[in-house]
């Protein structure tokens, strides 16, 4: 159980004889017992975070402390971090109950101890029957659970998890992400998950770090990154289905009235109210709504738009409606038993607290 | 023109049987579905459409006539693949235009120009018909791929996969983008996907395939309001269908369903009743989908089964909560900003009459409350 700290972190390597910045000059921390994930798109230097920190890459320039030690000169064994990562590398010859003692045993732990511990986190992760099966008679979910199992029987300071459900199919993947929430609850232990997942992200973090070329673009809890996006790739990297974002115009009306054109398209509405103020005629801006944010209504609100279905989709759970905006879609999700055909009239309402505006030069919110 | 039949269609690899004894009747210009998991014989029924597979046993049919030993170019079929396969150093009208000036199709240039016009103004890339592939985004990639496969008039499309490997936020758009042109397609389809999303959205029916049979056939409707068996109901939806073992309490005129151990508040309903009656059944299985299922912090109704919150987790728009009760996980939709923490008590609401029944011995459907459906029609 431990605090850990990242300052000013640098990682710069030549491939190539090219050099690349992989991560750049990194904040941030995390509390004790916290579970944080390092989201992003593949490249944007997560991972190379998360083997500095377990020790399997070198630093460039910054500091990490874990516990109020720095541990940048620590061999991955004294820095007291579990590793479970994406590929199992479990050891074929041995039984589970060997792989997840191996650690156990390596620090000389009486074997009684070692029986306690290994069934006991065995109970935890429901891998009791598998104990005496050999690596290759399982499934692609029960290895994960023996690797999860065995880097968390050492009871680590830091827990670090490199993709751990990515290789798993779509159900497996979700009853896992399940398991390995309430499994965090119950160690408590300071955890990091790597992912280039949103949902697993959102679904297991008490705050996601989100980072594009190497540098963090927030780091917030998972309704502050969804509701309060800091900027444009945040906005469109976080959601599913994905936020809809468009450039728009700002101009006023010969009533006063402040509006959007989007941008190639006939579609005009009103400025929202909070932004009134700040948004100047002539200028573009990027404009962001998610899906679950319009509402369809009768035409006679004001700050409706007024257009036609292009594509109507019941997913059982839920419809998805379409408008076809130039070369892009406009997509909206109700869970209301709608039903439209292509080509039908539809009135849409942008609900005015949910609407997200960005700077189309430098994409930072305003 | 084309309607497709399969009879008893049988295939198999060595000690492998990839199908088992499939019968699907497609309709002239169906956009028909096929749908399972990886290994459920997809990939093998297409193959033995297009004639790439040949059946050991059964027949299959192409507008009345047995096709089983005509080759595969000979069928008038065209593929669509997962990977694009466009020549990178063509443009996208040659790539469009490339089967029409092969030995076998090949066409005057004045007619070619004519029907790549034809088709590129379908797809919406008309204006791209100068560019190299690479100079496109994957969803007009997708676009040029159809329309080379488009530009023979093919009698019958057959695609395998073709959003897969798009990541989840592409595939929404794309599948979208797919709708809208699939409108204009205008031929039979038939299109293989192990995405349940995909099979909802497109399909004018869809027929789910596992380890080689047919599980159901249907339309999307069906498919997720009267699922045939267990193995359907929990391949459509997602988080996935709670399915609970529940016995029959008989007190007086009254049925009840005996729910995670409560007997006294889960009426059976009318409908489902005789149905009960007349298979002679003393325990069922009953599904609710998470959205039938209702929450309280408070024990608010007698109704009401007590519960712990086992897990919380948030996804944006909304959350999936897991919920322990008489030893089972029981997952159910909520707001994203809940205050969910593990361990809280909760009291849950079961919707029975959305509530779908299965036989607990043959896990095959028997009934269902609600006269709900027709969400999907048209």
């Amino acid at each position: 159980m431990a605090e850990l700290v990242i300052r000013n972190l640098n990682k710069t390597y030549t491939k190539q004889k090219e050099s690349i910045h992989a991560v750049k000059s990194l904040n941030l921390t995390a509390k004790d017992g916290e579970f944080i994930a390092f989201l992003g798109p593949s490249g944007c230097g997560k991972s190379t975070t998360l083997r500095m920190i377990a020790g399997l890459e070198t630093i460039t320039s910054g500091e990490i402390e874990i516990g109020g030690t720095v541990v940048n000169r620590l061999h991955p064994s004294k820095r007291n971090v579990g590793l479970a990562f994406e590929n199992y590398a479990l050891y074929p010859p041995l039984t589970v109950y060997e792989n997840i003692a191996f650690n156990l045993r390596a620090r000389n732990m009486p074997e009684p101890e070692i029986k306690r511990e290994v069934d006991k986190i065995a109970e935890l992760l429901q891998i009791t029957p598998l104990l005496q099966m050999k690596p290759s008679a399982l499934s692609g979910g029960q290895k994960q659970r023996v690797n999860i199992a065995r880097a968390i029987v050492r009871k680590p300071a830091v827990l670090l998890l490199d993709e751990p459900l990515s290789h798993l199919d779509g159900k497996m993947r979700q009853s896992m992400r399940t398991e390995l929430k309430r499994l965090h609850t119950e160690i408590r232990s300071t955890s990091i998950i790597v992912t280039h997942d949103q949902s697993e992200a959102m679904a297991l973090a008490d705050r996601i770090a989100i980072i594009n070329e190497g540098v963090l673009q927030q780091y917030g809890t998972p309704l502050e990154v969804y509701n309060h996006p800091a900027n444009e790739f945040v906005a469109g990297f976080i959601g599913e289905p994905p936020m809809n974002l468009f450039t728009v115009t700002a101009f006023t009306e010969k009533t006063g009235r402040k509006m959007f054109r989007i941008d190639g398209s006939p579609i005009e509405f009103a400025v929202p109210d909070a932004y009134r103020d700040r948004v100047i005629d002539g200028k573009p801006y990027r404009f962001g709504i998610r899906p679950g944010d319009i509402h369809i209504v009768a035409g006679s609100e004001p700050h409706t738009l007024r257009t036609r279905v292009t594509i109507f989709e019941n997913l059982g759970e839920e419809c998805r409606i379409h408008i076809r905006i130039n070369d892009a879609l406009l997509s909206l999700v109700t869970g209301e038993n709608v039903f439209f055909q292509p080509g039908d009239p539809i009135c849409l309402l942008f609900r005015e607290d949910r609407i997200h505006l960005f700077d189309s030069q430098n994409g930072n919110r305003i | 023109m084309a309607d497709i039949a399969l009879k008893q269609v049988t295939k198999k690899y060595k000690q492998h049987t990839a199908l088992n004894g499939v019968s699907i009747d497609i309709k002239d210009k169906e956009f028909f579905v096929i749908f399972g998991p990886a290994g459920a014989g997809k990939t093998t029924l297409l193959n033995v459409i297009a004639g790439i597979a040949v059946p050991e046993e059964g027949v299959v049919t192409m507008n009345g006539k047995v096709v089983n030993s005509i080759e595969p170019e000979d069928r008038n079929v065209a593929m669509v693949f997962e990977n694009y396969a466009l020549y990178p150093h063509m443009s996208v009208f040659d790539n469009i235009a490339s089967p029409l000036r092969s030995p076998r199709y090949r066409q005057p240039e004045s007619k070619i120009k004519e029907e790549v016009h034809r088709v590129a103004k379908i797809l919406r890339i008309d204006w791209l018909l100068q560019r190299l592939p690479s100079e496109l985004s994957n969803g007009q990639r997708q676009r040029v791929s159809l329309g080379r496969a488009l530009v023979r008039s093919p009698e019958v499309f057959l695609m395998d996969e073709p959003l897969t490997h798009l990541d989840a936020k592409l595939r929404h758009q794309m599948r979208a983008e797919f709708k809208e042109m699939q409108a204009n397609l205008n031929t039979t389809t038939i299109y293989v996907t192990h995405d349940y999303l995909e099979a909802l959205s497109l399909g004018d029916r869809i027929a789910v395939l596992n380890e080689g049979r047919i599980e159901q056939i249907g339309t999307p409707d069906d498919i997720y309001y009267r699922p045939a068996t267990e193995f359907v109901a929990e391949a459509f939806g997602e988080p996935e269908i709670n399915l609970l073992t529940a016995g029959i309490v008989r007190k007086g005129g009254e049925w009840y369903l005996n729910l995670l151990g409560d007997s006294d508040h889960f009426t059976v309903p009318r409908q489902v009743k005789s149905v009960i009656e007349e298979l002679q059944l003393e325990t069922v299985r009953v599904g609710f989908r998470p959205k039938d299922i209702k929450y309280s912090f408070t024990d608010d109704s007698a109704s009401m089964l007590r519960a712990a919150v086992y897990s919380f987790e948030p996804l944006g728009s909304k959350a999936i909560l897991t919920a322990h009760a008489g030893g089972q996980l029981i997952r159910l939709i909520a707001p994203a900003d809940l205050e969910a923490r593990p361990d809280r008590p909760i009291y849950l609401k079961f919707n029975v009459d959305e509530a779908i029944f299965f036989d607990e011995r043959t896990r095959r459907f028997i009934a269902r409350a609600g006269e709900k459906g027709g969400r999907f029609v048209g």
